[in-house]
C-alpha cells in the first residue's frame, strides 16, 4: 500500500482537468427498476431446506475472469455487530416506485424492503414474499400465494390487500408505471387474504422475473406510503430484516433489526443477525477502498475494474479482507445509431468493430484479468450464453475491417451522400471518465490509422449522454454517432431485449402494423422484424430450450447486422473483513441458494459476523 | 460613505442577477429533456407519464416564465424542490451548510494560525535557511491541488498510521467537538494549504517593507525585543491587508471545498450539488450556485465595505 496515493493522482488528475472531479453516478449501475426474468414452471414450491454442512455452487466460471462462484455458508453463524459499508453513491430516495434506484440505492433498499420473489444462483426465480405461484394457460393471470404472518416495520399485517393498495402507486410512480406497462399489468386482484392475482393485458412468460425487481415487486406499507408521501423517502417501511432508524444523507444511514422479522435461518434462529448496518456514500473510488484498508469502514461495494485491481493488489500485500466479485451479463460497449449515415450501412458498422481491439480497449479500461471479451448480451457464466454466437461475433481484424470500409468508401451509391474515396465521419462519444477516455482513444486510434475515417472525439457528462442518445420526445431518434454504452443485466433476457428492439418509433411501428408498439430505449435505432418476432415468441413460452433457441437467434442477428460493439463483461465486487460472512451464501424460504451479490448488491438478512 | 455604498450594493445586486440569469441559462442549455432524464428506460414509451411530469414541473412553461418564477420565488426564499428527491432545496442548503462552513472556517483558522507565524519570522529572517525553507513549502503547497493533499493526507493519517478517519462526518450535535474535529481536521487542512501559502507570503512580503519603516529601526534603536518589535509594532500593520485575503479567501473556500467534500465523502453542500449535476436535478444545481454566489458576494463586499472604514485613505480616494 506504500504507493497507493500515488496511484491514485493520475486519475484524479485527470479528472480534474476534465472538470468531473468528483465521480458519482456510475453507467455500470444496474437500474433496479429494469426487472428481471426467468420463471419457467406452472406452479413453484416451497423446498426442504439444505443442511448446514451442503455446499452449493452455482454457475460456471470462465478462464480468466473474476470468481464468480456462489457457495452456502459452512461457518455457524452469530448474532450482533455492526457492518459499516461504504456504497459508491448516495440513494436518491427510498421510494420503491417512484425513486430511481442502482446498484448502491438497492444495497440499502434491500436491507428494508423485501421483493416478491428472489433469484436464485442458477438464474431461475424462487419464493420470498410470494410462497408459490402459478399462471393460466395464455400467461395472462399469475396467482400469487403469499407468506404468511408476514408484519411491516409499523406493525401492519402483509396480505393481499396490501398489494392491491400497493398497485394504485405504482400504476403512476415514476419507476413503477414504466415497469407495470412492461410487465403488461392491467390488474392486481386480491383472491383471499394470502392469495393475489396479477391479470396481464398480454401473455408474459417470464412475468414473476418483474416482481424481483424494487420496481415493481419491492413490497412497502401503502398506508404510510400515501400519508407520507415524501417522507417515506427518508423512513421507507417495509417487511425488511432492518428498519431505518438515522438517515443523514450524503453522510450516514442507519438502519436496526427488525425484532418482528419474518423469516429465520434453516436452524429456527430468527434472522437477522447483524444489529445493525450503517450505510456510508463515498463517491471517490479510491478514498472507499482506503477506508475499508484503513477500518473506517468494514465493507465497501464498487463497479470499476480499476478498483478491483486495487482491491486484489491490496489483498495480496497482506490485507485481512474478503474479495466478493462477480462477472455479469453486463457488456460495455457502445452503439452505432443506425439511423444516421454512414452508421446506417452494415458495412461501415462491421468494419468499424473488426477494428476495435477489444484487448487493447480492456486493458485501457483497466479490466485485463478481470473482465472478459464480451461477445453478446450474456457472459460465459450466463445459463443464457451461446458459443456459436461466440464464433459468429466479427472480432478483432484490423485488416478486413477496413476492407469493408474502403468498399463503402468507393460505393457510388454510398449512403452519407458524399463523393466517391471521401472520407467517412464518425462522432465517437463517451462520458468523461478517465478509463473510457482511454478505451476511445485506442479505438479512435485504430479507426483513424485506416486514413479513410474522420472521427470526431466528444465527451459529455453521464446524463447529457444519455439524453443525447435518447432525443426528444415524441421521436425519441437520437443525434448520435458511435455512443459509449452498456448492455445486458442479470435479468431475464426479456426485460431488456424486448424493449432496447421494439420499433424505434410510432412510425416504424405503424409501418410495420404494430401499432403503438414502440420503445424510445432503442438506443441504436435498429429494427428487425423478424428478430422482434422472436423476442415476442420468448414470452410466449416457458420452457428453457425454447427460449435458449429463440435468444440464440437473436444474438445471431445482432452479430451479423452489428448495431452495437462490445468491450468486456461488468465485474463488481464486495468487498468486506473477511469475518464478515453469509454475504454471497443466504438462501431463499425454500432453502435453494439465493443468487449471492450480482452488482455488488448485497442481502443483509443473513450476514453475520464471525466472532 | 452613502454613497460608496449604495453602489457597493448596486453592484452585488447586479452580480447575483448576472448570476441567476447565466446559471439558469447554462442548466438550460444542457442537451436533453429533463423529465427524461428522472424517469427509468422502462418508463420513457409512455408518454403520458412524460407529459403528466413535464405538466406537474411546470417544465412546458416559456423559459422566461419558469426564470421569472424562480427568481420570484428565490426572492422569498423559496429555491424550489428538487425534481429528483421532492427535497426543497432551501431544505438541503440548510442541512448541508454547517458542514461546508465549518470546513471553510476551519481552514481559514488553520492558514490564519500558521501563516502569521510563518509569514512573520521568514520576513524577520529574510533570506535565511527557515525563510529558504519556508518558500520552498508555499511553493509545493501553491503547486498541489488540494485533492491531491488530501490523497495524500488519508494515505499518511489514515493508511500509514491509522490516526483519523478517512471519510464520514461526525456532527457536533450528535458526537461533541472532538469527535467532529476528528473527522473535520484532514479536510480542512487539506483544503488549508493553498489560502495558508498565500498568507505566509502576503504577510511576508508587507513585513519586510514594514521592517524597514522608520519607527522600526527607531524601536530596535531604543532596544525593545525583537519578538516585541515583531508582534507589536511590525504585524499589526502587515494585518489590515492578511485581514482583507482571509475574508476574501472565505467566500472561495465554500466554493472549494466541493472536491474536497467528495474526496473525504462529507455531507455538504459540494458533494450535494455534484450529484445534482449527475443527475441533472436542475433546480438543486441553480439554488446552490446562486447561494454559494450569494455568500460570495456578500463576503466579498462585506469585507470591501470593511476596509473602507478600517482606512481613512481609501475612503478619501
Amino acid at each position: 500500500m506504500k504507493k497507493s496515493w500515488l496511484k491514485l493522482i493520475a486519475p484524479l488528475f485527470a479528472i480534474a482537468l476534465i472538470g468531473a472531479a468528483c465521480g458519482g453516478s456510475d453507467s455500470d449501475s444496474e437500474s433496479s427498476s429494469s426487472s428481471d426474468t426467468e420463471s419457467s414452471t406452472e406452479t413453484e414450491t416451497t423446498e426442504a431446506p439444505e443442511t448446514e454442512d451442503t455446499v452449493l455452487e452455482a454457475g460456471t466460471e470462465a478462464e480468466g475472469d473474476v470468481d464468480t462462484e456462489v457457495e452456502a455458508v459452512v461457518e455457524e453463524s452469530s448474532y450482533g455487530g455492526t457492518v459499516i459499508i461504504g456504497l459508491e453513491a448516495e440513494a436518491t430516495g427510498l421510494r420503491p416506485w417512484e425513486d430511481g434506484c442502482s446498484s448502491p440505492c438497492l444495497v440499502m433498499m434491500k436491507a428494508m424492503i423485501d421483493t416478491m420473489v428472489e433469484r436464485r444462483a442458477d438464474g431461475t426465480y424462487g419464493p420470498w414474499l410470494a410462497k408459490s405461484w402459478s399462471s393460466n394457460e395464455g400467461y395472462t393471470e399469475w396467482t400469487f400465494e403469499l407468506q404468511e404472518g408476514v408484519l411491516f416495520h409499523n406493525g401492519y399485517s402483509f396480505n393481499a390487500k396490501t398489494l392491491v393498495d400497493m398497485f394504485e402507486l405504482q400504476k403512476v410512480g415514476a419507476i413503477s408505471a414504466g415497469v407495470v406497462s412492461a410487465a403488461k399489468v392491467g390488474e392486481v386482484v386480491a383472491v383471499d387474504n394470502l392469495t393475489v392475482k396479477y391479470v396481464l393485458t398480454g401473455a408474459h412468460s417470464a412475468f414473476p422475473s418483474f416482481l424481483y425487481g424494487v420496481g415493481l415487486g419491492g413490497v412497502f406499507e401503502p398506508n404510510a406510503a400515501n400519508e407520507d408521501f415524501d417522507g417515506f423517502s427518508m423512513n421507507p417501511i417495509g417487511t425488511g430484516p432492518f428498519m431505518m432508524d438515522k438517515r443523514d444523507l450524503d453522510n450516514e444511514t442507519i438502519v436496526v433489526r427488525n425484532p418482528n422479522y419474518w423469516m429465520s435461518d434453516e436452524d429456527g434462529n430468527q434472522l437477522p443477525y447483524l444489529d445493525s448496518v450503517q450505510f456510508r456514500p463515498i463517491p471517490d473510488e479510491g478514498t472507499r477502498l482506503d477506508s475499508l484498508l484503513s477500518g473506517t469502514t468494514s465493507m465497501m461495494q464498487t463497479l470499476r475494474q480499476g478498483t478491483i485491481r486495487d482491491a486484489r493488489a491490496a489483498k495480496a500485500d497482506g490485507a485481512d479482507i474478503t474479495l466478493l466479485e462477480f462477472q455479469g451479463n453486463n457488456v460495455g460497449g457502445g452503439q452505432y445509431n443506425n439511423n444516421n449515415p454512414p452508421l446506417d450501412d452494415v458495412r461501415v458498422r462491421k468494419g468499424l468493430t473488426q477494428m476495435n481491439n477489444q484487448d487493447a480497449v480492456i486493458e485501457a479500461l483497466g479490466g485485463t484479468g478481470i473482465s472478459l471479451p464480451g461477445t453478446q448480451w450474456f457472459s460465459p457464466d450466463s445459463p443464457w450464453y451461446s458459443e456459436k454466437v461466440a464464433a459468429a461475433w466479427p472480432k478483432f481484424d484490423f485488416d478486413a475491417g477496413k476492407a469493408l470500409i474502403e468498399e463503402y468508401v468507393n460505393d457510388p451509391d454510398r449512403s452519407d451522400g458524399r463523393d466517391v474515396g471521401d472520407n467517412i465521419e464518425v462522432e465517437l462519444s463517451c462520458p468523461p471518465d478517465p478509463t473510457l477516455i482511454a478505451a476511445i482513444q485506442v479505438i479512435e486510434q485504430l479507426w483513424s490509422a485506416t486514413g479513410m475515417i474522420d472521427v470526431n472525439v466528444t465527451n459529455y457528462d453521464q446524463q447529457t449522454h444519455i439524453n443525447y442518445a435518447l432525443g426528444a420526445p415524441p421521436d425519441f431518434m437520437g443525434e448520435h454517432g458511435a455512443h459509449c454504452w452498456r448492455w445486458s443485466s442479470n435479468d431475464d433476457p426479456s426485460t431488456f431485449l424486448n424493449t432496447q428492439f421494439a420499433p424505434p418509433t410510432l412510425g416504424i411501428a405503424a409501418a410495420y402494423g404494430l401499432d403503438g408498439i414502440f420503445s424510445p430505449i432503442n438506443f441504436p435505432n435498429y429494427f428487425d422484424i423478424e428478430m422482434f418476432g422472436w423476442l415476442v415468441a420468448a414470452i410466449s413460452t416457458d420452457v428453457f430450450e425454447e427460449r435458449y433457441a429463440l435468444y440464440e437467434m437473436v444474438m445471431m442477428r445482432l452479430a451479423r447486422d452489428v448495431p452495437v460493439w462490445y468491450s468486456g463483461h461488468t465485474a463488481t465486487l464486495l468487498a468486506a473483513e473477511s469475518n464478515i460472512l453469509g454475504v454471497n451464501g443466504w438462501l431463499l424460504p425454500d432453502g435453494s441458494l439465493g443468487a449471492g451479490f450480482p452488482s455488488a448488491v448485497a442481502r443483509w438478512g443473513q450476514v453475520f459476523i464471525d466472532n | 460613505m452613502g454613497k460608496i455604498l449604495t453602489v457597493r450594493l448596486a453592484r452585488l445586486v447586479a452580480t447575483l442577477f448576472a448570476v441567476s440569469l447565466l446559471t439558469f441559462l447554462l442548466v438550460e442549455q444542457l442537451p436533453g429533456d429533463p423529465v427524461t432524464a428522472l424517469l427509468p428506460p422502462e418508463a420513457l414509451h409512455d408518454l403520458e407519464t412524460i407529459e403528466r411530469i413535464r405538466a406537474e414541473l411546470q417544465l412546458d412553461d416559456p423559459a422566461l416564465v419558469r426564470y421569472g418564477r424562480w427568481v420570484t420565488d428565490a426572492l422569498q426564499g423559496d429555491l424550489g424542490k428538487s425534481y429528483i428527491t421532492d427535497q426543497r432545496v432551501a431544505d438541503a442548503i440548510r442541512d448541508r451548510i454547517p458542514v461546508t462552513m465549518e470546513l471553510a472556517l476551519l481552514a481559514t483558522v488553520i492558514a490564519a494560525v500558521l501563516a502569521v507565524p510563518i509569514g512573520a519570522f521568514s520576513a524577520y529572517r529574510e533570506g535565511g535557511r527557515f525563510d529558504r525553507m519556508m518558500s520552498g513549502f508555499t511553493t509545493a503547497a501553491l503547486s498541489i491541488p488540494a485533492f491531491v493533499a488530501a490523497i495524500f493526507f488519508i494515505w499518511l493519517f489514515t493508511l500509514k498510521f491509522n490516526w483519523l478517519p478517512s471519510t464520514g462526518w461526525n456532527r457536533i450535535t450528535d458526537k461533541g467537538l472532538l469527535a467532529n474535529l476528528k473527522t473535520a481536521i484532514l479536510p480542512a487542512s487539506a483544503l488549508a494549504l493553498a489560502p495558508l501559502a498565500i498568507n505566509a507570503r502576503l504577510i511576508r512580503a508587507d513585513m519586510i517593507g514594514t521592517l524597514k519603516e522608520d519607527y522600526v529601526l527607531s524601536a530596535r534603536a531604543k532596544g525593545l525585543r525583537d519578538r516585541y518589535i515583531l508582534m507589536r509594532h511590525a504585524l499589526r500593520p502587515s494585518a489590515l491587508t492578511a485581514i482583507t485575503v482571509f475574508g476574501l479567501q472565505l467566500g472561495g473556500l465554500i466554493g472549494g471545498t466541493v472536491v474536497i467534500e467528495t474526496v473525504f465523502a462529507l455531507p455538504g453542500l459540494g458533494t450535494r450539488l455534484i450529484s445534482g449535476i449527475y443527475q441533472r436535478d436542475v433546480m438543486m444545481i441553480q439554488g446552490i450556485t446562486l447561494f454559494v454566489a450569494t455568500v460570495y458576494v456578500v463576503v466579498n463586499t462585506a469585507v470591501d465595505l470593511l476596509y473602507l472604514a478600517l482606512d481613512p485613505r481609501i475612503r478619501r480616494q
